[in-house]
């Protein structure tokens, strides 16, 4: 998938653990591996809004966009 | 899924009696002297008609497995999984080609001119099983789709 999370990279920058951040968003630490290992399908506005606020960052920080070509 | 249950009952048990019934139908036309007495008079294939009859039948209860698999899967893992598309596209696709060939039997019948007012009705029959194992191949779809709107919700955080 093109899409890259960067999660792993917010979170080291700001000291957090992956079960704090699962904790003050209220998702599961099992939903936000999927998040992380990049698995996941697709990632709702509401929970994207949550971890922005928890982390002070923009979601320009958390997604990024890397084309790779296709022979 | 209560509904599911009694359906599976129901194949349960049609499977069951149909297993007898073709397991009847071998012992008691177990010799070649039997079956001609009986089939090489009226019927247009002659004692071949009844080894016809049993592949046909073999075929009808393999789709009949079929779909009691795919009802038991539902039971265990819910509606929409592709182990259950899979196992009713095979049903449909039995299904489908049974009864083209009783239609394509039935047709050869009637055109021969053995027992037409009887293969008439048994092709309706079978008009009626080929639009059954449409109704499995578009059901089969549908689980399909399904499974696959399930997995992406089941992925969206």
């Amino acid at each position: 998938m093109p899409i890259i999370v960067n999660l792993d990279v917010m979170l080291a920058k700001r000291k957090m653990k992956s079960k704090d951040l699962a904790e003050i968003i209220g998702i599961t630490t099992a939903n936000l591996s999927i998040l992380k290992s990049g698995k996941a399908k697709a990632i709702r506005f509401s929970t994207l809004e949550a971890i922005c606020k928890a982390l002070d960052c923009q979601p320009s920080d958390i997604l990024e966009y890397a084309c790779t070509e296709q022979s | 899924m209560k509904k599911i249950k009694i359906l599976l009952g129901f194949t349960l048990c049609f499977g069951v009696f149909y297993l007898f019934h073709l397991s009847s139908q071998v012992i008691y036309f177990k010799s070649w002297k039997k079956i001609n007495e009986i089939y090489s008079i009226d019927s247009f294939f002659g004692k071949l008609n009844w080894l016809i009859e049993v592949c046909l039948s073999l075929i009808l209860l393999t789709s009949v497995i079929f779909i009691f698999l795919a009802l038991s899967k539902i039971l265990k893992k819910g509606y929409f999984n592709i182990t259950t598309s899979k196992s009713f596209k095979r049903a449909g696709f039995t299904l489908c080609f049974v009864s083209a060939l009783d239609l394509v039997k039935s047709v050869l019948e009637i055109s021969a001119g053995f027992h037409a007012e009887y293969y008439i009705g048994y092709s309706m029959f079978n008009v009626l099983l080929f639009l059954l194992s449409l109704g499995l191949l578009s059901i089969s779809q549908i689980i399909r789709n399904g499974s696959l709107l399930k997995q992406e919700n089941d992925l969206t955080i």
